[in-house]
């Protein structure tokens, strides 16, 4: 296991001018695997990787703030505010800052999720101080304009009839409904359609200034740059923000599943969608007597289940961007695609705050019946229960996994990506030493985690019908 | 941080060109092409032969993208349990796909594993065996996929647009993953004799970019593909495509959809054309640019009617369509489709700003380096100089290229290749 190595090295304060204020601005910094982490007094976190392959520089804000923070009523507020803040601040108006980034050659977005949400800008690095005032000046500054707000509404709600569309995201909605009754990872991060009709202006610019503040951010940065000198513009840049009071907790825990829950929607279409979703354990394992800044260890059923993920629906690609292998060999698809049964399969478990879901989809082929499908899918999870997987099965997760980071680690954007995102959940030694808690899973934690979570009385069901063969049965 | 570290920097971005592409040319005239890039253990093959739908009869229709398909289905020294048990199990892709024009192949892999990728891209692409059993279970699938975009609006939308703008006979007219009677009708007998007929290593082209020499790439090329021999058929020329005359549409109703899908536009010109950077460029400050360029800015963040609107010229080998593409409540279908005719007017009529255009022309060719971070995004470039005969200096002269465009070359583009007049107008939805 790499070592972390503490330090109280002043990055930028020793650099520009001494004094009180240059005092105030020193980060508390640590160094693992060429990742260069520091905190600012005001709370911020910054994550820094250079990579000089290519004249190319990624620079992501991270907010912990997503679904997960909503609750009935502004649900799909976090997402909005997302939109808002591509709308202008004093300093630059929305088009500026479209202009600004494009004309320069940059890509740029927004994205919201269950537990965070964060923008990016991907540029050539002699432009990237640009990327560096933008997300400076729009975590405090934006306008969140009333007249936005109204224009915008109407184009949150077609984003979210644009996903109405697809059959797979009303099934998934529902089973996220069903599987959740406590906590806010029971609806979708676009929202409820009531909710974005009648939220105001003065719910999303509070949302706004509760979560958007450097105590509840972190800044990943990876590509062609000097790590001193950008630690040194990121704190001048960031270090002067003020931090919130304080963060609202998410105290909401979901109660043990006590017996299966089955749905089904029913769809225009001739097309069936099979959705499992079992209830998964945390990423990590949290420890609130932890010293702040303390490596967190992963939840020791978390990498088993990457591990048994690989074996059952194939490597997982490690791109932000998607990608990966084919999963033509995986067991999955092996019992339910070679015997045509099903046209594909897939599944996954991902990073989480809190416990999230396991999930295993499956399309039926045209006149298949969709029980005979979820009987054969929960053959194989039976099958993976009694008897465990290989170690040829597991030393091919790892290969593959290899092979994914040597892949991921083509693009700046796609390791900027991880650094953030492993913060959001754990830390970014959790990305560096992926591989070796991998490699470290035997097969009888396989065997301990499929016996653990994917039973019946821990799933969800779904089934989507499309119109033709709803009427049939 | 050590005081003494000094700034490592990257080398200004190496593109692409006839300095560091190593051409090789293969004993059967294959030709191969290869760029070394050592930043990552990971490599990419990617090529094409030149076979595709436009090759294959009407009533077979599907039959080009079938038959690549079917490839990955078995071949002498690899069964499809193999392929697919040998490329994930290192993490590996191989995959072969048609299009209309040609069929591309991919592989990716760590550097290691090359020889491995080239083994299995000869023995699938010289020697299926197209196994009845995997056939059917392919064809299954297929006819899936088929019915599932039946209930896509964007497929259907996308499709009604093509039976409209080109006429019967013309293989855009058609889709090129065919139509469920097709993929029943197809039999084993044309999936066979397409192959025969069709693979052949006459102006294929192989390109291989990552961490290898060019003398080995050159090496496995040679030893997978040098000593293949087999011919094709000359291809009959496109059809010509006559004037859509008045505004012809078409609406797909489907029951139950939340948001209309919707498009309008007419063939475009080809990758071929003179002209072919004015129009992007064009193209780009009508429909892309930023947040959708001016489209975006009207109806988008003005109106607050779409969630995504642009317009985009498809090119390629033939006259690929120019399309305005937005997904809309059903109820404001007409008004995306007046404001998106009025913006296309204005850009008509009205000479672009110069900051418009100067915005444009640096982002061009700011992207640049963005679009090579990868070996993909390297090998793609490559055989788009490759198959379009740009040369391979087209990415140091681009630059050059993309500042010369002026105000009136923008106007001039959008004379010559927009009408508001005469086009096609497809959507699908309630």
């Amino acid at each position: 296991m790499p070592k972390t190595t503490p330090t109280h090295l002043a990055g930028p304060a020793r650099k520009t001018a001494a004094g009180p204020a240059s005092r105030k601005l020193r980060a508390r910094v640590t160094r693992l695997d060429g990742i260069t982490k520091a905190v600012l007094p005001n709370g911020m976190t910054l994550v820094m990787r250079e990579m000089h392959a290519a004249p190319v520089t990624s620079f992501w804000v991270w907010f912990r703030v997503g679904s997960r923070n909503e609750h009935l009523g502004i649900t799909g507020i976090s997402h909005w505010v997302e939109h808002m803040l591509f709308k202008g601040t004093p300093s630059y108006t929305e088009s500026d800052l479209d202009r600004m980034i494009s004309r320069e050659g940059g890509a740029r977005n927004g994205m919201t999720w269950i537990d965070w949400t964060t923008y990016y800008e991907t540029m050539p690095s002699n432009k990237i101080d640009l990327a560096l005032r933008i997300e400076a000046d729009r975590m405090a500054n934006s306008l969140i304009d009333p007249q936005e707000v109204l224009s915008e509404r109407t184009v949150i709600i077609n984003e979210r009839q644009g996903s109405e569309n697809s059959p797979g995201f009303r099934l998934s909605e529902e089973v996220q409904a069903a599987a959740f009754r406590v906590h806010p990872y029971g609806h979708e991060v676009l929202g409820h359609t009531c909710d974005l009709q009648a939220m105001t202006r003065a719910d999303l610019y509070t949302h706004y200034r509760t979560y958007y503040a450097p105590n509840n951010a972190i800044a990943a940065v990876a590509g062609d740059f000097d790590t001193t000198e950008m630690l040194e513009k990121l704190t001048k840049l960031y270090g002067k923000l003020k931090p919130v009071a304080a963060i609202p907790a998410v105290n909401a825990v979901e109660p043990p599943q006590r017996g299966e829950r089955r749905v089904t929607v029913k769809g225009e279409g001739n097309t069936d969608y099979l959705l499992l979703a079992f209830h998964a354990p945390p990423t990590v394992q949290r420890n609130p007597k932890a010293r702040p800044g303390a490596p967190t260890p992963a939840h020791e059923d978390f990498f088993p289940l990457l591990a048994l993920d690989s074996v059952l629906c194939g490597a997982s690609g490690l791109s932000f961007l998607g990608g990966g292998s084919s999963n033509r060999s995986s067991r999955l698809s092996k019992a339910l695609v070679d015997s045509g049964l099903a046209a594909d399969i897939g599944g996954g478990v991902t990073p989480t705050i809190d416990p999230y879901l396991y999930s295993f989809f499956a399309t039926p082929q045209q006149g298949k019946d969709i029980n005979e499908v979820e009987r054969a899918l929960w053959n194989e999870l039976e099958r993976v229960q009694q008897d465990s997987v290989t170690q040829a099965e597991l030393d091919k997760a790892i290969k593959q996994t290899r092979a994914q980071f040597a892949f991921g680690s083509e693009s700046v954007t796609n390791q900027a990506f991880w650094l953030g995102y492993c913060e959001i959940f754990a830390d970014y030694s959790w990305f560096a030493s992926y591989l070796d808690k991998l490699s470290a899973v035997s097969i009888d934690d396989v065997k301990r985690v499929a016996n653990r979570y994917l039973t019946r009385d821990n799933v969800t069901v779904g089934h989507y019908r499309g119109q033709a063969n709803a009427e049939q049965s | 941080m050590s005081k003494t570290k000094t700034h490592r920097t990257a080398p200004q971005i190496s593109l692409p060109c006839s300095s560091n592409i190593a051409q090789f040319t293969l004993s059967n005239g294959i030709h191969v092409y290869s760029y070394e890039n050592f930043a990552s253990p990971a490599i990419v093959i990617s090529g094409y032969l030149i076979n595709g739908a436009r090759d294959e009869a009407r009533e077979k229709a599907g039959l080009a993208g079938f038959t690549a398909d079917c490839l990955m289905r078995g071949a002498e020294h690899y069964t499809y349990e193999q392929l697919f048990e040998q490329t994930e199990a290192i993490g590996a892709n191989v995959s072969v796909s048609a299009g209309v024009h040609t069929t591309g192949f991919y592989a990716k892999s760590l550097a290691e594993d090359m020889p491995l990728m080239f083994d299995m891209l000869s023995d699938v692409i010289r020697r299926p065996t197209f196994p009845e059993a995997e056939l059917e279970k392919e064809r299954n699938e297929w006819l899936t996929s088929l019915e599932e975009r039946t209930n896509s609006t964007r497929a259907m939308a996308g499709m009604a647009f093509g039976e409209l703008a080109y006429p019967e006979g013309h293989p855009y007219h058609y889709s090129s993953d065919g139509y469920p009677e097709t993929a029943r009708a197809i039999t084993r007998d044309d999936v066979v004799n397409f192959h025969r007929s069709h693979y052949s290593p006459r102006d294929m082209v192989v390109c291989v970019v990552g961490a290898i020499h060019a003398g080995e790439a050159r090496d496995r090329a040679e030893a997978a593909f040098g000593d293949w021999q087999a011919e094709r058929p000359a291809r009959v020329e496109l059809p010509p495509v006559p004037k859509i005359n008045g505004r012809v549409s078409r609406h797909i109703p489907m029951q139950g959809k939340s948001q209309t899908n919707l498009r309008w536009g007419f063939p475009g010109p080809s990758r071929l054309e003179p002209d072919w950077t004015h129009s992007v460029i064009m193209n780009s400050i009508l429909g892309q640019f930023g947040m959708y360029g001016r489209l975006g800015e009207s109806v988008r963040k003005e109106e607050g009617l779409v969630y995504y609107i642009g317009s985009s010229f498809q090119g390629g080998p033939g006259p690929g369509s120019w399309q305005v593409y937005a997904g809309t409540n059903p109820q404001t279908v007409d008004r995306v489709v007046d404001i998106s005719l009025k913006e296309v007017r204005r850009i008509q009529q009205r000479k672009v700003t110069a900051e418009e255009l100067s915005d444009n022309q640096s982002y061009y060719i700011g992207v640049l380096p963005l679009q090579m971070e990868t070996n993909e995004g390297m090998a793609s470039q490559i055989m788009n100089m490759a198959r379009y005969n740009l040369g391979f200096d087209y990415l140091l002269q681009y630059p050059d290229m993309i500042r010369a465009i002026t105000v009136n070359d923008i106007r001039a583009a959008a004379q010559k290749w927009l009408d508001t007049e005469n086009f096609v107008l497809t959507s699908a939805g309630s």
